[in-house]
């Protein structure tokens, strides 16, 4: 575990301390907050979409997704960054030859980013929770899903593994990791539920999506924190929950181990070309 | 403590084989020096010998143990120090936390580590405060001082020191050299790699030559010294453009002919004349000189490695 605790108190200790940083998280929570209202518009004014009946209802479809993406998926994104930027400046080279754990090494900085997004978040936690009491929705609810929260957290870990597996396998994922991202984003129910809009793409493009959006945790996530809260899915609308749950774990499992596959040999080219063919 | 045989690298983005049937070996207790000019492949082979690169052929054994199938053994008992500026440590974070991170990883507790810093400061003269800066914002030399208490703070059996004393001012690197000469007292030994011959000749007990991934010379300081120190170099330079003058060029194929001429070298209007005996060349040269009625300005003193190193090649050869 030693790998885990030295990386968990490297980031805390670094992002504890800097007050910018967590100014910048605020306006990245202001940036979600925008996009997930714009999303919001268009849903609401969209007659192939399912319907969500009410405003406060509308609301808190979009607060979930709001709050999904900024406290789980902002760690699935800067947890590769800090891997990567390790890499290019040569300083996972310094325990490169050492005996180390990679999932140990990219899990610390993994949990320390969500700890510090769920601080930051808390105040859109108590917003769902009011928002929720005014539809009478009962507070057991809530518990299940911030439980469900932790519980999606570990499962991403996996999506986490695989961005900074893929980073190692070839220096251009950097560049089109934003792109990959947000397209997932999208395509996953995080703003609104695509299903509504899958005539657009063609009947074999649609299916399609549908089927890469399938095994990608990211709707799973998406669609059962939705289930708990208002009784029905909006992305996939499986029958029951246990299937969603059944596909989120088993892709997560897939996606670690394709993980440490994909580790594996990037290492092994990392060792033949070394570090400086990683550098700019 | 390190046997490497034959070991041959080909850099696969480039194509630049950096190593051609290298071979050293390391004995306990002993400093060895790593001397060649840039490009040579001495940071290729210690990154080898340390495990974060891979050779393409050739056989590594460090602290008995086999570099392929026992690599998690030999990295408990290596460390390594960087030459400054190829391995950067994590840039927003100061020195300390860099050293603690790197040594949790290694094995050492947080509290451990801060009493191993506060040690290694002490006994190698560092101010304290150095350690507090931010890597991004230190120095050349602030940075390499980083990198030698990180390499030094694990007491591992073998130490590579990767041209450890670029950017650090002499009386500091007079410190990490007598606690270098301390460290190996015990069994422990050091690989330590340099351009410097006037460096790694007092502290080391061999000292290996390697020129474009080469083994050129092994030896002992004493030795290495005087076949590289006997080369010396006259620069005649002048002032007007030479290459068209037909006196230059009847000196020229005079000045080949010369006893202890060894070779030439026409760089930007100088003339560079290596020698195995420069005072004697001289007055061969400046009776030529009158000859041509040519009045260049000349200077001599020692071959730079580079240079005694081609000259030993050529030697050799011979």
């Amino acid at each position: 575990m030693k790998t885990f605790y030295a990386n968990f108190w490297r980031e805390m200790k670094y992002n504890l301390g800097r007050r910018g940083v967590w100014m910048g998280r605020l306006v990245n929570v202001s940036v979600s907050i925008l996009t997930a209202f714009a999303m919001g518009i268009i849903y609401s004014f969209s007659s192939d979409a399912q319907s969500i009946v009410g405003i406060a209802n509308v609301g808190l479809f979009l607060l979930t997704g709001f709050f999904l993406q900024y406290l789980v998926l902002s760690s699935v994104t800067i947890a590769p960054n800090t891997f990567w930027s390790d890499i290019r400046n040569g300083s996972f080279e310094f325990i490169f030859y050492y005996e180390f754990s990679i999932s140990e090494y990219i899990f610390g900085i993994y949990f320390a980013q969500f700890i510090i997004d769920f601080v930051i978040s808390l105040p859109f936690l108590i917003a769902i929770i009011i928002v929720a009491a005014i539809n009478s929705i009962p507070v057991i609810l809530i518990i299940a899903f911030i439980g469900f929260l932790i519980f999606s957290f570990l499962c991403l870990f996996s999506i986490t593994m695989l961005f900074a597996s893929l980073y190692v396998l070839s220096k251009q994922f950097m560049g089109y990791h934003g792109a990959v991202t947000y397209i997932a984003y999208f395509v996953c129910g995080v703003y609104f539920p695509i299903l509504g809009y899958l005539s657009l793409f063609g009947q074999t493009a649609g299916w399609a999506i549908i089927g890469i959006i399938s095994i990608f945790p990211y709707t799973q996530v998406f669609d059962i924190a939705r289930y708990i809260i208002f009784g029905s899915s909006y992305t996939l609308a499986y029958p029951a929950l246990w299937v969603a749950f059944l596909i989120m774990i088993s892709s997560s499992i897939i996606f670690y181990f394709l993980s440490l596959i994909i580790f594996r040999k990037g290492f092994k080219n990392l060792r033949k070309e070394g570090f400086a063919a990683y550098r700019y | 403590m390190l046997k490497a045989v034959d070991i041959t690298k080909v850099y696969p983005s480039n194509r630049v084989r950096a190593l051609e049937k290298f071979s050293i070996d390391i004995k306990p207790g002993e400093i060895m020096g790593l001397l060649g000019p840039n490009g040579a492949g001495k940071s290729t082979f210690v990154r080898i010998a340390v495990g974060v690169l891979d050779r393409d052929l050739g056989s590594l054994s460090v602290c008995g143990y086999d570099s392929d199938s026992e690599r998690k053994k030999i990295s408990n008992l290596v460390s390594w120090i960087p030459q400054e500026g190829t391995s950067k440590m994590i840039l927003n974070r100061t020195g300390r936390e860099n050293i603690i991170y790197y040594s949790w990883i290694k094995g050492l507790s947080r509290k451990e580590s801060e009493r191993r810093i506060d040690e290694l400061l002490e006994k190698l003269n560092i101010d304290k405060r150095i350690l507090n800066k931010t890597y991004r914002i230190m120095s050349g030399g602030q940075k390499q001082l980083t990198n030698i208490i990180n390499g030094l703070i694990m007491d591992s059996k073998l130490l590579f020191c990767d041209e450890i004393s670029v950017s650090i001012d002499p009386i500091i690197t007079k410190s990490i050299y007598d606690y270098l000469r301390e460290y190996t007292s015990d069994g422990r030994a050091v690989l330590l790699t340099s351009q410097n011959i006037s460096e790694v000749e007092n502290l080391s007990d061999r000292i290996a030559i390697i020129q474009s991934g080469k083994l050129v010379a092994l030896d002992k300081p004493r030795e290495i010294s005087k076949k590289i120190l006997k080369y010396e170099v006259i620069d005649l330079i002048f002032e007007n453009d030479v290459v068209e003058n037909k006196a230059f060029s009847s000196f020229n194929s005079e000045l080949e002919e010369q006893k202890y001429f060894q070779s030439e070298e026409l760089n930007n209007n100088v003339l560079h004349i290596r020698s195995d005996n420069a005072n004697k060349l001289l007055k061969s040269i400046l009776v030529l000189l009158e000859k041509y009625s040519l009045n260049p300005s000349i200077e001599s003193g020692k071959a730079n490695l580079s240079m005694a190193l081609q000259m030993l090649k050529k030697e050799e050869e011979k």
